[in-house]
């Protein structure tokens, strides 16, 4: 543990900080990167959201976070400061204190991830109870707070249900409830509303962002939804191949990405064709992270690259407004 | 006189299909997953259709091309009746509509090459010799943008965009006059989903193929489809140009389902 802070130092430092984060795996054949040199900042009551393809390492941020997986299979190297302090190799009972404590998370497929044989109330009760910060009468009155802020009218008729009778959407605000159970500093939502329908999926949305104004909360939010996170984050990094090539605020990097490769993503979201006119995609895949390219990950279906490119690794470029790119020829 | 430019390619005519409520141990009441749904498809065109999970989408598409029976109703495809009242039902090898799925890791036998994948639904319908088969094949992987080498490589060396286009090329092997895509760029990446929408687009321009494009997607829709249709619990609410639709919806169903889809402003 590090020093006090002060309460002011508390409330402008940021949450989170990634600092020259690399992720390796370690399987069969040695260690395969799959995140290098990662650096991001997430403020107090901040959205800060990761977009990328499958593949580009979103989910292996989240879970290195959160420790999820075994150090033996997951290196980290960098720092990973939470609240003044690196987690990045802190051990398993550190990690539990904070892990749905002060770190929250909420993933991709609700279902799986609830207990079936659990009534609601009781998972949500236990997610605060094995904390312990709270009596059991203490308890049952969040839940009910808890089921009411994720919208559910009738709080006491859902504690008694079970997974299976509820939709996807239900059992995602169910999920929402249990991670900001115990008031964390940071959430983490990977690819919340993936599994959900449209209409389902505003909702949810909504809900999570009337809750991080409520309880000033910070969310890391995993999405390969651009316009999604445009609609719901202060700020975006978007990562490719496991580097992180361009961060800035939402919308001025959605209307002026500065990377050749956002901009590419931007211009082929689907809409309407005028005259026929047919919108270009990105020719070609996302390389192998097993035979990593020497230069720009990107620079294969880049139109703008050239030698210098391929030659070697492309240092970020950090401005003055605090945005980032990570590009030899950016966009004016 | 008749005009042949006119008649549709496929004519669904009061479809219905209800699931449950039958068995000895059904305590549900049966669920209508279909309730009389009509509609067309011109020939060489395109039609969305839109609705949420459980709206019965997936299930019409199953009915088309032959996977689940419907109760009521008859489809005719080029003028021939597929399925109808007093009528037996073509069986789906035979009907000319082919289908691709969601997912293209689990639609594709990973123990098979690509080239086995592709020409397993010409051998089962038979009449063609290996020599033909092979060629038929290769034209097709071809068409959809692979070379010859494919054939021997298996679906797990292929990424997911590119196990679409082997999916897309194991359908378009049997020469269909209509195909459906059930979800097939929503498992996708953004970049690579451009490049299916095109190749789809290419198809209907290049060999007149009609397509029907089963979506939530409504930016989709709105990318490649000429028509769409909306449905909702079981029913076609609206219908009509994409255009149109999309900007003068009617129904408030309709209105929901464009309002909830994020767009970047």
């Amino acid at each position: 543990m590090q020093a006090i802070d002060t309460a002011s130092e508390t409330e402008t430092r940021p949450v989170l900080v990634a600092d020259g984060l690399s992720l390796a795996v370690r399987g069969a054949s040695g260690l395969t990167p799959i995140v290098e040199d990662i650096s991001f900042a997430i403020a107090r009551g901040e959205c800060f959201a990761l977009i990328g393809e499958s593949g580009s390492g979103k989910t292996m941020i989240a879970r290195a976070i959160m420790q999820l997986l075994p150090k033996s299979l997951l290196e980290i190297k960098g720092r990973l400061i939470f609240q003044g302090r690196d987690i990045a190799s802190a051990d398993a009972a550190t990690m539990r204190s904070l892990r749905g404590r002060q770190i929250g998370m909420i993933f991709q497929e609700p279902m799986s991830s609830l207990n079936p044989l659990m009534m609601i109330g009781r998972q949500i009760d236990e997610a605060m109870q094995v904390h312990g910060v709270l009596d059991r009468r203490q308890r049952r009155d969040r839940v009910r707070q808890l089921l009411a802020d994720v919208r559910f009218d009738a709080p006491d008729e859902i504690r008694q249900k079970y997974p299976h009778e509820l939709s996807g959407g239900m059992r995602q605000r169910i999920m929402i409830a249990m991670a900001i159970a115990n008031e964390p500093a940071l959430l983490i939502a990977d690819e919340p509303t993936t599994a959900l329908d449209v209409s389902i999926q505003a909702e949810v949305m909504e809900i999570l962002s009337r809750l991080r104004r409520k309880y000033h909360l910070s969310v890391l939010f995993i999405s390969h939804d651009l316009s999604l996170v445009y609609q719901h984050a202060d700020r975006i990094g978007v990562l490719y191949s496991g580097v992180l090539m361009e961060t800035g605020p939402a919308q001025a990097l959605i209307h002026h990405p500065r990377h050749p490769y956002p901009a590419a993503l931007i211009s082929c979201a689907p809409r309407r064709r005028t005259a026929g006119q047919r919108l270009k995609g990105i020719e070609g895949m996302v390389p192998s992270l097993a035979a990593p390219l020497p230069g720009c990950r990107f620079a294969p279906r880049c139109s703008r690259a050239s030698d210098d490119c391929r030659a070697g690794r492309i240092a970020a470029t950090h401005n003055a407004d605090g945005t980032m790119v990570r590009c030899l020829h950016p966009l004016s | 006189m008749t005009v042949p430019e006119i008649v549709p390619l496929l004519r669904a005519a009061s479809i219905a299909k209800t699931f449950g409520g039958d068995g000895v141990w059904s305590r549900a009441a049966p669920t209508a997953a279909l309730r009389d749904v009509s509609f067309d498809v011109a020939r060489g065109a395109i039609l969305g259709i839109v609705g949420e999970s459980g709206s019965g989408k997936s299930t019409l598409a199953r009915i088309l091309v032959g996977l689940t029976d419907a109760d009521a109703g008859t489809l005719e495809l080029d003028g021939r009746v597929l399925f109808g009242p007093g009528r037996r039902a073509v069986p789906t090898f035979a009907r000319g509509i082919q289908m691709i799925f969601q997912d293209p890791y689990s639609s594709l036998n990973p123990r098979m090459t690509v080239g086995a994948v592709v020409a397993e639904g010409l051998r089962i319908r038979g009449g063609l010799g290996g020599a033909e088969i092979a060629a038929r094949v290769t034209r097709t992987l071809e068409l959809v943008g692979f070379t010859a080498d494919a054939c021997r490589r298996y679906p797990h060396q292929f990424s997911g965009g590119q196990r679409q286009r082997i999916s897309i090329a194991r359908a378009l092997v049997l020469e269909p006059k209509l195909l459906i895509a059930d979800e097939a760029v929503s498992a996708l990446d953004v970049s690579v989903q451009m490049q299916i929408l095109n190749l789809l687009l290419d198809l209907q321009s290049q060999l007149g193929l009609s397509i029907i494009f089963i979506t939530h997607n409504i930016a989709v829709v709105d990318y490649l489809c000429d028509r769409i249709l909306v449905m909702s619990r079981g029913e076609i609410v609206e219908r009509g140009p994409t255009a149109q639709v999309i900007d003068h919806p009617t129904h408030s169903y309709t209105r929901s389902l464009i309002a909830a889809a994020p767009k970047i402003a």
